[in-house]
């Protein structure tokens, strides 16, 4: 009854702002919103990755697992590669592992056959995402975030991330979100490395990240927990 | 008179260097030849189940092993775990005084059952009367009650099986029968005269196995194989993925393959997960036209262990990647453990690291880490990076700290970061009913930021209340759960967050209906004034499920926004239809589109244990599968 209660005093008043400058009713920030709280048994290392229907988890132990976006009801499971960095591209999925293989994996996310197996020569992909036809890429070697062509292996240098502990990467409207596992932040980058800004996470121990088509921000914990945030 | 040195005959040489590596040889291949211990078995009839891992057999079975003669009337086997049971006026004759691990056996009788496990086997007599009488090794009475007894009629239930009337098994689980008949689809075929299964070395068998044929809309059709090779001087596992897509109008490539495989040479017992001599793994792909071909040496001694790994990799058009790789960790230090690691890519890309636990305070998981790189291949880069760790688990509450420096020496810029997170152990109340979990947080981080520097500081505190819900009247259930999270921030972003749950559920036996009803709220200080926000939504969901035989499990969701209204339904269902006929799908409908978002069906049948055929279709990609795959 205790927590009853105050939820039922909250709700009655509920509605987006429900505190405000009474002297300036529109001096109310524009911040980092929680938009819902899923829980999800999906623990672990591993970023996520959304295919424009549901989201993808991948862990180090080749787990690679497809869940609802609105309530974190797993979907499927597939056994592929071992993996930390996951990205929907071009209808595949492409797995990396930051333990150091210059190899990248690409999954049907149908049947979960490896379609693909691409050797990325002096790039070693540890976490991914895409950006119009190429890859942006964190390389473990060099501790820099490199766009990719996989049709010609071409690999432009973007910028330096040295010094983050990555729990994952995405893009959110043409810049970069970038996880630190060791401060639990989401960095928001441009695609020239300068910092955008900065948010805390919701909760303690950040990993993975992902944007849906409405922009919406998921952070997957490593407790399995993920918030569906707004950016200001 | 000329002086001269006398050298040894080089014939000498040669031969004893030959000596000196065929005794070394000798030493590392050659180990005490173990006389497995057998059990020759007899009856009436036995039946061999088509994975050659279970048999039963009935009439007149007598059973003989060095110590041991035993005779009943009805065996069950099962190959793998090497256990049994012998049912009906079991009758056990002592051939020795002394059991297999050498205690005094428990002596011959009559009994109604005996189990045995292992080989030389242990022994437990059962007789049932009105009481149930155990004797023997008792500590197997577990493995007795868990034994799972397989019927005649669900070993030729499969596609295949054998039958024969004598057979013995020793404990490498190899089994060798006289005059075989195989039953395949139910019908006797041609008869063996000599059947053996090395079935613990099965997996060290040299074969080649077909995977899979799989049509997808984007990969066109692909035949996939699986090899292993076991052979003295070389053990391997190979894939190889044969593709066509031209037939299909599919993108380029055309057509090709894919292979990967991992070879060890030399391998042998000593060939453990530290100490391979030479090891390689392989990439072809003649689609992308690229390889990757890594070689591993390493060995570990008493006080050391070294790996040395070379990484050729290249690709149609563009210049090919070398870098070698050398580790070392040295052991048996009393306060450190430091390991050194350097890579050099041939040229003038070259990295070195120097890291070790500290072994200060045994408690103090503390690790420290340095690294140099400098790249100048493609792109420029030379960094240094600087990392500790620190962990530490009391009674009362665990620590977890990290701190990094890193410099970037091109740029001349400088990330820092430290964090320690505190937590205590978890709190419970009202008989483990409720539990509270609190933990604190300090975290400092600095980066370049612009032309400046962007430093943060921010403590914070997260308390977290669990419940496993109280019941209510008419069978219901309330699960209430509380999240507080409080950050302080030095730029003026502190904020406190409360996140309320609130599941109301009811079950009906395989239905269950519930209520989930979750709020998130963000509040923080500005001036004098506290603003924030709520978000809040709730899900209906129903289930039904089949705990029991599992033969279906679906499950309806209706999720509600913010102002409580219907936004989405999502449906996930799977039904066993048929024997062996697997049914799933998963469905997203948006309200507010009033369309369906995703449309997945899965179909899933098996064929005589042995053939599996899937199938799937999307209707967000448009797309389908077809795939047939061996079991």
């Amino acid at each position: 009854m205790l927590l009853i209660l105050p939820l039922l005093v909250i709700i009655s008043g509920c509605k987006d702002i429900v505190f405000n400058n009474p002297l300036d009713p529109d001096a109310s920030r524009d911040v980092l919103q929680i938009i819902r709280v899923l829980d999800t048994p999906l623990g672990g290392k591993g970023d996520i990755a959304f295919d424009g229907e549901k989201f993808w988890k991948i862990n180090p132990y080749g787990n690679l697992t497809a869940f609802d976006q609105e309530s974190g009801t797993i979907i499927r499971t597939f056994y592929t590669s071992p993996g930390t960095g996951v990205v929907f591209f071009r209808d595949e999925i492409y797995l990396c592992n930051e333990s150091g293989e210059n190899v990248l994996m690409v999954t049907d996310p149908l049947s979960g056959d490896t379609n693909n197996r691409i050797s990325m020569r002096d790039l070693f992909p540890a976490y991914l995402t895409s950006v119009d036809q190429t890859l942006l890429i964190y390389d473990a070697r060099s501790g820099g975030l490199f766009q990719y062509n996989p049709d010609s292996g071409d690999a432009v240098q973007l910028f330096d991330l040295s010094g983050i502990d990555i729990g994952g990467i995405a893009l959110y409207k043409g810049d970069l979100l970038i996880t630190d596992k060791n401060t639990d932040s989401l960095y928001r980058y441009s695609l020239d490395g300068n910092v955008q800004d900065v948010f805390s996470s919701p909760a303690a121990g950040i990993s993975g990240v992902a944007v849906d088509n409405s922009d919406y921000v998921y952070l997957i914990m490593m407790d399995g927990k993920i918030y569906k945030v707004s950016l200001p | 008179m000329e002086k001269f040195i006398k050298f040894p005959c080089p014939n000498r040489i040669i031969r004893l260097a030959c000596l000196i590596f065929l005794a070394v040889l000798y030493a590392g291949t050659v180990s005490p030849i173990n006389a497995a211990e057998s059990m020759k078995i007899k009856g009436g009839y036995f039946l061999f189940s088509d994975d050659l891992k279970y048999l039963y057999g009935s009439a007149d079975i007598l059973i003989k092993s060095k110590s041991v003669a035993l005779s009943g009337d009805v065996i069950y086997l099962d190959v793998e775990r090497l256990e049994g049971v012998v049912y009906g006026n079991v009758k056990l004759t002592l051939l020795s005084n002394k059991t297999a691990d050498g205690k005094d056996a428990v002596g011959s009788g009559t009994w109604d059952a005996v189990y045995f496990n292992g080989l030389p086997a242990r022994w437990l007599k059962i007789s049932y009367s009105d009481v149930l009488h155990m004797d023997g090794d008792l500590t197997l009475k577990k493995g007795f009650s868990e034994f799972i007894k397989k019927t005649p009629e669900m070993l030729k239930n499969a596609s295949l099986y054998y039958e024969f009337r004598e057979f013995s098994i020793n404990t490498d689980k190899k089994i060798k029968a006289k005059i075989v008949i195989p039953y395949m689809m139910g019908m006797p075929t041609m008869p063996l005269k000599k059947f053996t299964v090395n079935r613990g070395k099965w997996e060290d068998k040299t074969m080649v196995s077909f995977n899979n044929v799989n049509y997808s809309g984007l990969d066109g059709l692909s035949l996939s194989f699986f090899a292993r090779l076991r052979e003295k001087l070389l053990h391997g596992d190979y894939d190889l993925k044969l593709y066509e897509r031209k037939l299909f109008n599919l993108d380029e490539p055309k057509r090709g393959f894919l292979f990967s495989g991992n070879n060890s040479f030399f391998p042998g017992k000593k060939n453990t997960k530290n100490n391979r001599l030479l090891s390689f793994t392989t990439l072809l792909n003649s689609g992308e036209k690229s390889f990757n071909l890594v070689f591993a040496h390493q060995l570990e001694g008493k006080y050391f262990r070294y790996a040395l790994t070379q990484t050729i990799s290249g690709r149609r058009a563009l210049p090919t990647f070398f870098e070698f790789r050398y580790d070392l960790m040295l052991k048996g230090l009393k306060l450190l453990e430091p390991a050194f690691n350097v890579t050099h890519n041939l040229k003038q890309s070259y990295s070195y690291r120097v890291s070790t636990p500290l072994k200060l305070i045994k408690k103090l998981n503390l690790n420290v880490n340095w690294q140099r790189k400098i790249i100048k291949d493609n792109f420029l880069s030379d960094t240094s990076d600087f990392s500790t760790s620190l962990g530490y688990n009391a009674s009362l509450f665990s620590l977890a700290s990290n701190y990094n420096y890193s410099r970037n020496l091109l740029e001349a810029s400088v990330r820092k970061n430290f964090s320690i997170n505190m937590k205590l152990k978890p709190l419970h109340f009202l008989d483990r009913s409720i539990r509270f979990d609190i933990s604190s947080v300090y975290m400092f981080s600095e980066l370049p930021y612009g032309d400046q520097t962007l430093t943060r500081i921010s403590p914070g505190i997260t308390v977290a209340l669990r419940s496993i819900g109280a019941k209510l009247p008419l069978g219901f259930k309330l699960v209430p759960g509380f999240n507080f999270n409080h950050l302080w921030d030095n730029r003026d972003e502190s904020f406190t967050d409360f996140n309320y749950t609130l599941a109301l559920s009811k079950e009906i036996g395989n239905f269950s209906a519930s209520v989930d009803y979750a709020l998130a709220s963000r509040y923080r200080a500005e001036n004098f004034w506290v603003e924030g926000n709520n978000r809040q939504n709730l899900n209906l969901n129903f289930s039904f499920i089949d705990h029991h035989n599992q033969n279906y499990s679906l499950l309806l969701r209706l999720y509600h926004n913010n102002q409580l209204a219907l936004e989405n339904i999502s449906f996930t269902g799977k039904v066993n239809l048929l024997k062996d006929l697997n049914f799933s799908s998963f469905l997203l409908y948006y309200n507010k589109e009033n369309k369906f978002r995703t449309v997945e069906v899965f179909i899933e049948k098996i064929f005589k244990k042995k053939i599996k055929i899937q199938g799937g279709y999307s209707l967000a990609l448009k797309r389908f599968f077809i795939k047939f795959l061996t079991q």
